[in-house]
């Protein structure tokens, strides 16, 4: 494969920081795309690859976007649920089926969702007020966005709202604050975004790049509970 | 009221243009113009006042529209989001005699409420054309290579046509008889090139007869020609049948034009779906997400107005246009002189400024009382070229000097030899 080895040469990728990143990097390796192991934990935030002359950005979560967006990045690696959260005009040709996670709506414990209906003034809790704000119009319940930045766990039972909106991946931390998921709005895994000029303007490059990381990014076998 | 704060800042979403890059932008716009006009459009100034009429200019520019209050009619106006509609009502209705083909231009600004990159902006500048009342191939070219033309005439190089057909991902539609908001999903999956949204939103379908399954091969129908006979493989109704053809007559006339080379075929793009019928494109610059030019065939639109007629047209994004395209690093100078007359009457300042000026030169006087030193130090500032001195009386009247704005003396003349010394502008420095 040494000759797909320069076929990403000069391209740049956009990488979030934490629950991504290191299955990102595992991926890119195996296809090939990085020949070395980058830390998130690593001061210098770019780094160029020497071997394939990848270009990689170590960025906030959701900044991630922005970057590709507006064209700083050719490509990114993200979850659905931030892409889904802030609707930016970015190309999102594959999912990597990795970095699976849920959003839900969690309650306290002994509340039903059928409660949730009939109440006027519902507060929901959230770092994902459009999602959540979306999902909840189209249930036909009215409720009010309470939009914080981490921990939304604990806003029930400090009364700053009624319920929450977030993602889980298992559902220990819910289970910690006494909180039980009632309902799914979606479930999620990491995608693949693409600058839309670069798609056009670099599409060897670009089509080479998302390729060489589809092969190595097959679906996994669910696990239901 | 009186003595209360007022507010510093603009509006969100607004822009100024300060004169240097208002200056950048004017000639930026001449030249489209000019490029316009050798190709025979002409240009025309559109109100910036329009009727509201809901649907007209498709959806997604619906909600972006400035509505407000007519106080004649008690109606709705809307400030003008695109020219587009304004130029297809003048040419069913005021310009429906004029021979056909209509070709016009115009270089303006349009207002939408849109965020873009999650930034507000309101107010955006526009220069395009529109090709009215004909029904070929040959327009759709046209209007890719005057797009080409007017990005390399401001020096933008690799430059990226994307070309598509909206009746490719209409036929594919029209076969699925979905709901709207069926039909709106699956287009924005296809705008998003979400494959796997698309698997799932396919699946999903009662019957995946016909050409159904060509949506899950959508997101790779893109890049150079050898696409389109990928796609005539592939689809069987005869609306993206006839698309995929057209778009091959298209490539081999773009071969004739020597434009080949520039243009991707992306059979995923659609535009604005209520608003395209036929050959659509966006022209990419590398480095930025949005498209610096678009355009395409809207035949229905012009008919709506009246007389049956078929437009195609451009529109070119002046703001994505000036980011992308290089300074063309004209002098930016304030003045080209800056007369500074100390003398009581300012008699041959101002004599001597008229005279200038009729030869050309840009120049401003410094009418506040102050010292030359002072005089000297905002001409630095601000950016003169040279300042022309008329000392105070008595020295030696009638005498200028001649100084750059450093300080440095370099010469001296006086009123009379005035044109021997300083020919029009642009013949000499």
């Amino acid at each position: 494969m040494t000759a797909a080895k320069k076929t990403a040469n000069g391209l740049t990728l956009a990488l979030p920081k934490g629950r991504i990143f290191t299955t990102a990097i595992e991926r890119l390796m195996e296809a090939e795309l990085l020949s070395r192991a980058i830390s998130d934990k690593s001061r210098t935030l770019i780094h160029i690859d020497k071997g394939t002359g990848v270009r990689t950005l170590i960025l906030r979560n959701t900044d991630v976007p922005t970057y590709v967006e507006r064209g700083a990045a050719d490509l990114g690696v993200i979850g659905k649920d931030v892409l889904l959260e802030q609707g930016r005009e970015v190309y999102e040709p594959v999912d990597l089926h990795f970095a699976p996670c849920r959003m839900i709506v969690a309650v306290p414990e002994g509340m039903m969702w059928e409660d949730l209906t009939k109440r006027m003034e519902l507060r929901v809790a959230t770092k994902f007020p459009a999602i959540a704000a979306r999902f909840f119009a189209d249930q036909g319940i009215q409720a009010q966005m309470v939009r914080l930045y981490g921990n939304v766990e604990i806003a029930p039972a400090t009364g700053v709202a009624d319920v929450v909106v977030d993602l889980v991946e298992t559902g220990s931390t819910l289970k910690a604050n006494n909180l039980v998921a009632v309902k799914e709005i979606f479930s999620a895994t990491a995608r693949l975004i693409v600058n839309r000029a670069s798609l056009k303007t670099k599409h060897d490059r670009v089509s080479a790049f998302i390729s060489s990381l589809k092969k190595v990014c097959r679906p996994q076998k669910k696990k239901r509970r | 009221m009186n003595g209360e704060q007022l507010e510093k800042a603009m509006p969100a979403g607004s822009k100024v243009f300060l004169p240097n890059q208002a200056e950048r932008k004017r000639r930026v716009e001449t030249r489209l113009l000019e490029v316009f006009a050798r190709w025979g459009f002409r240009q025309i100034v559109t109100p910036a006042f329009d009727l509201y009429e809901p649907g007209a200019g498709g959806q997604v520019r619906d909600a972006q529209t400035f509505r407000l209050v007519d106080r004649e009619t008690g109606g709705l106006l809307a400030l003008r989001s695109d020219v587009t509609p304004q130029i297809a009502r003048l040419a069913g209705t005021t310009l429906a005699d004029h021979p056909r083909p209509l070709r016009l231009s115009y270089a303006t600004n349009v207002f939408r409420h849109a965020h873009v990159a999650g930034v507000l902006q309101r107010e955006f500048w526009q220069a395009g054309v529109e090709l009215i009342g004909l029904v070929s191939l040959e327009a759709d070219v046209e209007m890719i290579a005057i797009a080409v033309e007017c990005l390399e005439q401001n020096g933008v190089e690799n430059i990226r046509m994307s070309l598509s057909h909206s009746a490719f991902i209409r036929g594919l539609l029209d076969e699925l008889r979905l709901s709207d908001s069926r039909q709106d999903e699956l287009l924005d999956a296809v705008s998003r090139r979400d494959a796997s949204g698309l698997e799932s939103l396919i699946a999903k379908l009662p019957s995946k007869s016909g050409d159904a399954r060509v949506f899950l091969d959508l997101p790779e129908l893109f890049g150079g020609k050898e696409i389109l006979a990928r796609a005539g493989k592939k689809v069987k109704n005869a609306a993206s049948r006839k698309a995929v053809k057209e778009l091959g007559q298209v490539q081999r006339m773009l071969e004739m034009y020597g434009l080949a080379d520039r243009v991707i075929y992306d059979l995923s793009d659609f535009r604005d779906f209520d608003y395209y019928t036929g050959v659509l494109f966006e022209g990419f610059v590398e480095g930025s997400g949005y498209p610096v030019c678009g355009g395409g065939r809207y035949d229905r639109l012009v008919g709506r107005y009246g007389t049956d007629a078929l437009g195609t047209g451009i529109a070119i994004d002046l703001d994505e246009l000036l980011r992308v395209a290089p300074d063309d690093e004209m002098n930016g100078l304030a003045a080209d002189f800056l007369v500074i007359d100390s003398t009581r009457e300012k008699r041959i300042g101002i004599t001597l400024a008229r005279e200038l000026r009729g030869l050309g030169w840009r120049v401003a006087r410094d009418i506040i009382r102050r010292d030359l030193a002072d005089s000297l130090e905002y001409a630095r500032q601000a950016g003169v070229g040279r300042c022309l001195v008329v000392d105070r009386d008595g020295k030696k009247p009638e005498r200028i000097r001649i100084l750059e704005p450093a300080g440095k003396e370099i010469g001296g003349f006086s009123l009379a030899e005035l044109p021997g010394k300083i020919g029009m502008r642009g013949e000499q420095g």
